[in-house]
């Protein structure tokens, strides 16, 4: 057994902590959390959320295995398929993650016990569903006691939910820069005027900003605060009314990039059906367990690697058709599917305390397949990037690696040339073979018909380190 | 007398214990005094009007002869229904 290593993004908490073994994630219960552990337990809370598929099943194991001490429990979460955070969730996933706190909540409220906090990084995607995480979050309820992750939910879930529905999506991005959500007076200050003609928003972003700025620095305030009721139903109120607010805001998918982009193509029906074939057959080829694909789009082919038995992770820089690909995973029903938003030029960076928080998008790698399907031309021309850095990129996340090369002739191409200069003279089909030849073998090389397109399936000449 | 003494003792013990454990309890997180003070001005409100809600739904229950429905548990169905949590 390797020994214990205690997981980065896990300390804030003192009640407990993850680590792993051999790779396994496990929680450590602290003797401090004791009373709240099992009250989570007798309440009935526990059976009644993951009854209901809200909150991630665990078994206890070993206290031995416990690697500090002080402990009360050692458990063994299910392993979630994949990691993502809430800069990377489309409009629909963070609100969706925003409704099912509340739930919890309300549940939790119900039982006698309160969520300790409302981070939307307690939330992951599993099967489609938002699904919490965090086994600690749960402590039980006093009477009379305000709702302590109150900031914490509007920061994390509303203020992004209102700028993108009000402002603008590409708002969703100052959850990188802020990762404990959105500060208030900086969401209100964003916020159209009319924005304060909504209740919810008024109350919960505007009214609750220009409280934090009044009560800022008063240390008289602070000892008020402490002693500060709240009835029972005063806190179903602003549950209810927080949900009311989440539900109120919308946004529709309008003149972005690419939510179009089937519908926009060069490709003929019958270059389309053969290339949904070619793809098919070689996914199959490689029985992966695991396949990002980059480059997306509304997941077309993202999901014919879901029928073919791997855990899938369909990536694209457009927030519109990122949120069209989870709108259609909801009437499909559970899948291992899992869309979401990235910018491959600026991938998502290991951030938070000691820059090591939040997992960049190398280190969630590598997987056994990576499908890159009509993308290479968007990097090595719309963004300059030789196609030695792009092979470079992809090689220690892609075990196997099924590329389609797009020639400079292609009218998408031909589409990125026509306002500037060609100074691409190393992209052509020879630099594109040599280039990925440095670190893998061809398997296959499938000319896509009707078009003058090519589809490879690549393998990794040497194993990527673990 | 001295029984007694020590048991007091372990009593009052107990009761800082307690105490101490239930505020760490929460302490974890700071709530921000700005968002506690307005929580505990808002909620007066709010429950005001979560509580005529319910009542609310009561009231259209009885007449309507559906059983009642708590908000909240709306949300649920709804939920249900469109497969989206």
């Amino acid at each position: 057994m390797v020994s214990p290593e205690a997981i980065p993004s896990s300390f804030r908490d003192p009640d407990g902590f993850l680590f792993t073994i051999d790779g396994v994630i496990h929680r450590q219960v602290n003797a401090r959390h004791q009373k709240s552990w099992d009250a989570l337990h007798e309440s009935g809370l526990y059976a009644r959320l993951v009854g209901a598929g809200l909150l991630v099943e665990h078994e206890e194991v070993s206290i031995a295995l416990a690697p500090r001490p002080n402990a009360h429990r050692v458990i063994r979460p299910r392993a979630i398929p994949f990691i993502s955070y809430p800069y990377e969730w489309s409009f629909s996933e963070l609100k969706d993650a925003a409704l099912a706190t509340l739930q919890i909540q309300r549940l939790a409220i119900e039982a006698g016990m309160t969520l300790k906090d409302a981070s939307a990084y307690n939330i992951q995607f599993d099967a489609g569903r938002p699904i919490f995480i965090d086994t600690l979050s749960f402590e039980p309820y006093r009477e009379g006691a305000p709702w302590v992750a109150y900031r914490q939910f509007c920061q994390h879930f509303l203020a992004p939910l209102a700028l993108i529905a009000c402002c603008d999506v590409r708002l969703s991005q100052l959850l990188r820069v802020y990762i404990d959500g959105i500060p208030l007076d900086l969401a209100s200050g964003l916020l159209p005027l009319r924005t304060r003609f909504r209740f919810g928003v008024l109350t919960h972003l505007h009214l609750h900003a220009r409280s934090q700025t009044r009560h800022a620095d008063a240390a008289a305030d602070g000892t008020k605060a402490r002693s500060a009721q709240v009835s029972r139903a005063g806190l179903l109120g602003l549950l209810d009314s927080l949900e009311s607010a989440v539900r109120g805001l919308a946004w529709k998918p309008a003149g972005t990039e690419w939510a179009d982009y089937y519908c926009d193509t060069n490709y003929s029906g019958a270059g389309l059906a053969h290339k949904a074939e070619l793809v098919r057959k070689l996914v199959e080829s490689v029985t992966p367990k695991t396949v990002w694909d980059l480059g997306g789009n509304t997941g077309v082919f993202s999901r014919l690697a879901v029928d073919a038995g791997a855990q899938v992770v369909s990536w694209d820089v457009d927030p519109a058709a990122v949120e069209r690909s989870y709108l259609e995973l909801q009437r499909e029903g559970p899948r291992a599917l899992l869309p979401l938003v990235l910018d491959l030029t600026n991938p998502s960076g290991s951030v938070g305390w000691a820059n090591e928080e939040r997992m960049s998008l190398a280190e969630r790698g590598p997987v056994d397949l990576v499908m890159a399907l009509a993308l290479i031309h968007h990097l090595a021309i719309s963004n300059n990037v030789p196609l030695e850095r792009i092979a470079d990129f992809l090689a220690p996340l892609a075990r196997h690696l099924l590329i389609e090369f797009v020639p400079k002739e292609d009218s998408q191409v031909q589409r990125l040339l026509a306002t500037r200069e060609d100074i691409f003279d190393g992209y052509t089909q020879s630099d594109f073979e040599a280039a990925f030849a440095r670190h893998y073998e061809t398997v296959e090389r499938q000319p896509i018909r009707e078009t003058s397109r090519t589809l490879y399936l690549l393998r990794r000449k040497h194993s990527i380190p673990a | 007398m001295h029984r007694f003494r020590r048991h007091a003792q372990i009593l009052a013990l107990a009761i800082v214990i307690n105490f101490v454990l239930t505020a760490d309890a929460s302490a974890y997180l700071d709530p921000g005094t700005g968002s506690f003070l307005f929580q505990t001005v808002i909620a007066v409100a709010l429950g005001a009007a979560f509580t005529l809600k319910t009542y609310w739904q009561r009231v259209k229950g009885f007449f309507s002869g559906k059983p009642p429905v708590v908000p909240g548990a709306a949300a649920k169905s709804e939920k249900d229904e469109s497969g989206v949590a």
